[in-house]
């Protein structure tokens, strides 16, 4: 069976092609970028061939998604000989709501909640719509399935996911806490536990999802009670150029100050805040930035500082919330490459029963392994997340119910 | 100061309003009542002054039995790190940091001086509620914003209630018999404004509050920790403006945005016992948050060996105590409900006795800290 994931975002297409009977190999995987703009493009990667990449208009979704189609059947390339072969469509979706705990497939309830949702995700579940639609042209008939970055932190309690704003609000606009990046959470936690030998259903975990965006998890028997990101991703962490946690009052003082419009200071914690911002300037990249610090940067460290207190906030507070932890989990491209990062995060935190193995950690990167040291009480782990992987398989699980 | 008596204390209340009075409670317990016409703070200080050496109701012959005044100032921004000697320098400097607290300090700055005209040669000091934060690391008062943005404006986290901390923290240890600059203290002061602190070594090294009052904690009227994304989502949807913002995050949220009943804790606490769902949420949420900031700064201080709770809330409702400190033995605290309940306004150590941390009630006391500070400062001079 072929499955094709589509992470459609406004303006680009990321793509993956699995067969699930190979032991989900990766048969192709590639991008779609600046659709609607100059210089659109796709690029293509298959195992052993050339990278390929073509510059070519693009001027909306149906477009980019006909594009790798027709690269998929590219007879040079040699991955499918044709559309028909892809079994089923899997997407990432952003935001589900309240309306989606779980994956579904995609029909035209779904199509119009999604719709209904927009308002809540503005840029992200219109593409996520158009890359739905598209698909139902070209590949008429073929089965989708969607599965939501918001629907795995859907267990959380009431008291963790409002915001202490009138109810009435919360009734009418569904102001609350969502949080995301629920895929990656769930399935490296599952992955943890699954290397340790562990029942998932009876530990206490927290995972740290630290890529462009950032979030922390906090999982009970399996289910997120609670998780860092908000109403919107540019809560709780700080991320790259995004602020995470600021006071409300700041907002109107900078109106003021900086003569900016509610939208302009939004933004800006949006687009030159985090770690770029931080930095004074100097970068958002975390590789960059840890370099920059272990040479002496004082800017890159005080952002760097700033990140990891953040971090260590977090498990801080969500060992309070479990009352305990058994394991903790780095994931992300920065959780998963930069060893500075976890050092920094993990520092000084043996009272909870954290002990990193610094010589360990140290260079460490894009490896399944175990960080802490053998008397750590609680386990500190390195794991890969794989959301296309997740996407697949739920897909293949739902595909096959139907 | 160890040995003091209050002499008398009081309210000047609704100034520049109908109502305006003047509430005096005497050292013998009685309670007067002055209604006038107060229009500003000048006159509301005269009439303190008036009361202090009324022959009927005074405790004082004349003003100059007054040593000193000690004032309470809001914001000190990042100029001020105790409390000071009031000159002229201070009070521009003072004016520098209205835009920080623009409600909270041109009254206090009236207040002084008030006192100056009233009291011509008197020593004046200023105690600030951000001054015992300022010893917070960066890492833990710089927000992820751009970095110029707090060169140009000194957008960063303040904190308050740090007198209230400070007092508690230090009353504490005294109380244990420990030495302050050893230990690992957080203080709860959960009173209608709600803050957490994390005190290591003597030292603030994080608050909840932040750039303003709204930030951290759920409290009877502010919303507390909040998604910016939900903020401007809520404007656009509601097409309200900052200031109608401002207003119902500080004014119409926290407890009583959730209850719709009141942002009374005691009224909460009945209408939850008595089965109203919104408030026992209330309680749930208002503990839930507490609990989260007591395992953040746990972390950031890498243990905790006391555990404070001050304030209103912090000092009377012995329900949120157990709730904030139940399921929270994994990290040592482990609350005795025999002591703990019932318990209120007493100083009283509420953990068990084999309990890894000692989780304390202390009543605040942000006058006598405000006095105390008053009388070392002015006998240097």
């Amino acid at each position: 069976m072929n499955i094709l994931v589509l992470n459609c975002g406004s303006s680009s297409i990321k793509y993956q092609l699995f067969n699930i009977n190979s032991g989900h190999k990766v048969l192709a995987k590639g991008q779609v970028d600046r659709i609607g703009n100059a210089g659109s493009n796709i690029e293509q990667k298959v195992e052993g061939k050339e990278p390929i990449e073509i510059e070519t208009e693009i001027s909306d979704h149906v477009a980019g998604i006909d594009m790798i189609l027709k690269l998929l059947t590219d007879k040079h390339q040699q991955v499918l000989s044709s559309y028909d072969e892809i079994d089923a469509v899997g997407h990432r979706l952003v935001h589900g709501g309240e309306s989606f705990t779980d994956s579904v497939v995609v029909n035209d309830e779904v199509k119009a909640k999604m719709t209904e949702l927009i308002d809540l995700a503005p840029l992200h579940n219109p593409a996520n719509i158009q890359g739905i639609e598209a698909m139902e042209r070209l590949l008429p008939g073929k089965p989708q399935v969607g599965v939501f970055d918001t629907a795995f932190h859907q267990t959380m309690p009431e008291k963790a996911y409002l915001y202490g704003i009138p109810y009435k609000l919360y009734k009418k606009y569904h102001i609350r806490r969502y949080g995301f990046h629920g895929t990656s959470h769930q399935f490296v936690a599952n992955k943890a536990c699954e290397q340790l030998g562990w029942d998932i259903n009876d530990k206490k975990i927290i995972t740290c999802h630290l890529g462009n965006g950032a979030s922390i998890t906090a999982i009970k028997n399996g289910e997120s009670v609670e998780t860092s990101m908000g109403f919107t991703p540019n809560y709780g962490l700080v991320m790259g150029t995004r602020s995470g946690v600021v006071d409300p009052g700041i907002i109107e003082y900078l109106m003021k100050r900086e003569d900016m419009s509610l939208n302009e200071v939004v933004t800006m914690l949006n687009k030159k805040s985090g770690m770029y911002g931080l930095s004074d300037g100097f970068s958002s990249d975390m590789r960059d930035l840890a370099d920059a610090m272990i040479d002496g940067n004082e800017d890159a460290e005080r952002a760097l500082q700033v990140y990891a207190h953040r971090v260590k906030h977090y498990i801080g507070a969500y060992v309070a919330e479990l009352n305990g932890v058994d394991l903790v989990v780095f994931t992300g491209g920065i959780g998963e490459n930069n060893w500075k990062v976890r050092e920094l995060c993990l520092s000084n935190l043996n009272f909870f029963g954290i002990e990193l193995d610094k010589e360990k950690n140290k260079g460490l990167r894009g490896r399944d392994t175990t960080i802490s040291t053998i008397n750590s009480k609680t386990e500190v782990m390195i794991v890969q997340t794989d959301e296309e992987l997740v996407i697949a398989n739920e897909t293949f699980r739902l595909v096959n119910v139907e | 100061m160890d040995n003091h008596e209050v002499m008398a204390k009081g309210l000047v209340e609704k100034i520049g309003l109908n109502g305006s009075q003047l509430k005096l409670n005497k050292a013998n317990g009685e309670k007067v009542i002055f209604e006038g016409e107060i229009v500003d703070h000048k006159i509301g200080i005269e009439y303190v002054l008036g009361v202090l050496t009324s022959k009927k109701h005074g405790c004082i012959n004349e003003l100059s039995e007054i040593s000193a005044v000690g004032h309470r100032v809001v914001h000190g921004g990042e100029s001020f790190h105790g409390s000071v000697l009031i000159t002229d320098e201070i009070i521009s400097e003072l004016e520098r940091c209205i835009d920080l607290a623009p409600l909270h300090n041109p009254p206090n700055i009236k207040g002084i001086e008030a006192i100056t005209e009233l009291m011509p040669d008197i020593k004046q000091v200023g105690v600030f509620d951000t001054a015992f934060h300022q010893t917070m690391p960066e890492h833990a008062f710089m927000y992820g914003i751009p970095y110029s943005l707090y060169e140009k404006y000194g957008v960063r986290r303040y904190g308050f209630h740090g007198t209230s901390h400070r007092y508690v923290s230090q009353r504490a240890c005294d109380i244990l018999g420990v030495e302050y600059e050893k230990k690992k203290i957080i203080t709860c002061h959960l009173g209608n404004g709600a803050s957490v602190a994390a005190i290591n070594q003597g030292k603030s090294v994080d608050t909840s509050m932040g750039f303003t009052p709204i930030e951290g904690l759920l409290m009877g009227t502010r919303a507390g920790d909040l998604d910016i994304g939900a903020v401007l989502y809520l404007m656009e949807k509601e097409n309200i403006g900052t200031q109608s913002a401002s207003t119902l995050f500080n004014k119409h949220s926290g407890m009583l945005g959730v209850t719709n009943i009141s942002s009374d804790a005691r009224d909460i606490e009945e209408a939850a016992e008595s089965g109203h769902d919104k408030a026992k949420l209330a309680m749930k949420m208002y503990d839930y948050r507490v609990k989260k900031y007591i395992g953040s700064y746990t972390a950031a201080m890498n243990g905790c060996d006391i555990l404070v709770f001050t304030g209103g809330i912090g000092e009377n409702a012995d329900i949120t105590r157990e709730g904030i400190c139940s399921n929270l033995d994994w990290l040592g605290f482990d609350i005795d409900d025999s002591k703990n309940n019932g318990l209120r306004g007493k100083e009283a150590v509420i953990s068990t006795d084999d309990s890894k941390v000692k989780i304390m009630v202390v009543p605040t006391d942000e006058e006598l800290m405000i006095a105390r500070d008053t009388e070392v400062i002015v006998s240097k001079y």
